[in-house]
């Protein structure tokens, strides 16, 4: 049983490693050169770009095992198991583009359209809804 | 507890394009446990520095101010209206009792 366990344990070992360096590549976007473009001109004009970067990972692996001497007095079995898993998500957006046109620098701030709308059709729904609801309880005096 | 949960200003490594040297600096929040782990990466602002310009230009994000608005214009609405029923509810109570 306990060489099933140490199987077990080294067998998890590079799984832990690789999970571990995963982790690790998710704080390298905390760099500032991460959210800030390379130069890029084209003429005389040079845009950099600034985006926002929000990074999620949780992960999680564990394992055991058991023995019995149920089927067969004389014999013991063993059996051991494991397993991980893991997710997360990233979103990125561009903030802002500096231009550097005729020697100097500017900041032109990115907004983005289509989020916003989307913001302002969802919050409509759900003020509507709330609405609804609450002109019920004034009617009714219950919420449901 | 640093080292789980940081919240930190840094600027990074100077940019130079032509005679002008750029230094961007950002906020970072990060919650780092050892099953995962967390990042919010914005940039705040861009120091010039040019035999023209010598100044720290502020990056703001409008996207992001108007959805915070937004959430909130919605939050103060529905409480209005929320007040403004129960004041219904009671007034109709009394009128009915």
């Amino acid at each position: 049983m306990s060489e099933d366990l140490t199987k077990l344990v080294l067998e998890s070992i590079p799984n832990q490693k690789s999970a571990n360096e995963l982790l690790g590549k998710l704080f390298d976007i905390t760099k500032p050169e991460a959210i800030y473009s390379q130069p890029v001109t084209v003429g005389d004009v040079t845009v950099i770009t600034a985006s926002e970067y929000t990074a999620a990972l949780g992960m999680g692996y564990g394992g055991g095992g058991g023995t019995s001497t149920e089927l067969d007095e004389d014999e013991t079995n063993a059996g051991y198991g494991g397993g991980g898993g893991g997710g997360g998500g990233t979103m990125g957006r561009p903030v802002a583009a500096i231009i550097i046109e005729s020697g100097r620098a500017r900041v032109e701030p990115i907004v983005d359209v289509t989020k916003l709308a989307i913001a302002f059709i969802t919050a409509l729904g759900a003020m509507g809804l709330a609405l609804s609801r609450m002109r019920k309880f004034a009617d009714t005096g219950e919420l449901d | 507890m640093t080292d789980f949960v940081s919240w930190k200003k840094q600027a990074g490594e100077p940019v130079r394009v032509n005679d002008m040297t750029l230094t961007p600096q950002s906020q970072v929040f990060s919650v780092r446990v050892p099953f995962g782990g967390f990042v919010w990466h914005r940039p705040t602002a861009v120091t010039i520095q040019s035999p023209h310009q010598n100044e720290t230009l502020p990056i703001t994000d409008p996207t992001r101010m108007a959805l915070w608005s937004l959430l909130g214009l919605t939050i103060f609405i529905n409480v209005i209206v929320f007040i403004n029923n129960l004041a219904v509810r009671s007034r109709s109570e009394a009128q009915n009792e």
